[in-house]
């Protein structure tokens, strides 16, 4: 959707979701198609696999379905990645509690996982695996998510400086980290 | 400045020459097919294409209402209420998106807010909602009320609609 401009691609997933709040099915599943794919590149880079991040992204549209009601009537999209992120910080609780004896986290790359990365978008994935969760996040989101600094800043419930610090600081670590 | 832009200056900032390189390695995955299913779908496919068309409207209406008289006639306004009693939805999103920031007549606000209580469509009712809130026909809480009284749709994508609203401002 890179070839609108997102001022034009937020105000039709707006529609969109409006459309899904009057019942509408079909246009949940036309927001479904126009941002699944962010937020599944989000879920993945939180350190989900493949798998989880399904689960999650699909869970994601069914909580968005049921509580459609809730929508403001603007920000649909920042509205469906708070909704992707609470259903994955549900996720992660569970799992963690399900695997609460030393399972160490399958999204981690290990130094000698990084240093087999040959091409560069493996590296930078390594490389960002290992950024602290906080800042990968918002190095992700900063990318994927569509989203302006003060939407992010409001999905993670911070500042607008404290968004732009952290990606900062992760995208030098990742530089040094890459060595470009 | 767009939100993709408004990033790449960060990173621009903090990767100096490798920013491209980085931003183009960082790639969005492509997401599988939905699996979830939702309620009973409804007969038509009505919905997503007011919804397309009416990102499409917002678009090539926004040259028009540069060039609108920000105080409309009473021949006009005469035209414009004919226009939002359309039975075509594009009609009257089209239409609603020409009122903004324009100075409206009794007849006009008065057609707005029939359209809040009778539409069916949401997006036609938050546009008319939008352009009421706007111009002060809503203040105050006696007034909101007596219209979401009247709401025969979507009365509670409405009311959260107008709280989000007037809280913001």
């Amino acid at each position: 959707m890179e070839d609108i401009s997102s001022e034009a691609r937020a105000k039709l997933e707006d529609s969109l979701m409006r459309g899904a709040v009057a019942g509408d099915s079909e246009a949940m599943e036309e927001l479904y198609s126009l941002t699944a794919s962010s937020l599944f590149s989000y879920l993945r880079r939180l350190g989900n696999q493949r798998a989880d991040a399904d689960d999650i992204l699909q869970t994601t549209f069914l909580n968005a379905w049921r509580s459609r009601t809730r929508f403001r009537g603007t920000g649909a999209r920042a509205w469906l990645f708070t909704i992707a992120r609470n259903a994955f910080l549900t996720h992660a609780g569970k799992r963690a509690r399900d695997t609460a004896e030393n399972s160490p986290s399958p999204a981690l790359a290990t130094p000698s996982e990084a240093m087999a990365a040959t091409d560069l978008s493996r590296r930078i994935e390594f490389a960002l695996r290992g950024l602290p969760d906080e800042t990968r996040e918002a190095v992700v989101l900063s990318r994927v998510s569509g989203l302006s600094i003060e939407e992010i800043a409001g999905l993670l419930q911070t500042s607008k400086g404290n968004v732009r610090v952290r990606i900062h600081r992760g995208l030098t670590r990742l530089k040094e980290d890459i060595e470009l | 400045m767009t939100d993709a832009k408004q990033h790449l200056s960060i990173w621009r900032d903090a990767l100096e020459d490798q920013a491209d390189t980085l931003w183009n390695g960082v790639q969005e995955e492509v997401a599988p097919p939905l699996r979830a299913s939702f309620a009973a779908r409804r007969d038509s496919t009505a919905w997503r294409w007011v919804a397309i068309a009416a990102g499409i409207a917002v678009v090539a209406v926004a040259n028009w209402n540069l060039s609108l008289h920000r105080e409309l006639s009473a021949t006009r306004s005469l035209y414009l209420v004919a226009m939002l009693q359309a039975d075509s939805s594009i009609t009257r999103l089209t239409t609603l998106h020409r009122l903004g920031g324009a100075k409206l007549s009794s007849s006009i606000v008065d057609e707005l807010m029939a359209l809040i209580k009778t539409s069916e469509d949401p997006n036609i009712q938050l546009a008319a909602l939008d352009i009421l809130l706007e111009i002060g026909a809503l203040d105050g809480a006696e007034r909101i009320d007596a219209l979401l009284k009247e709401v025969r749709q979507n009365r509670q994508f409405i009311e959260t609609a107008i709280r989000a609203r007037t809280i913001r401002t």
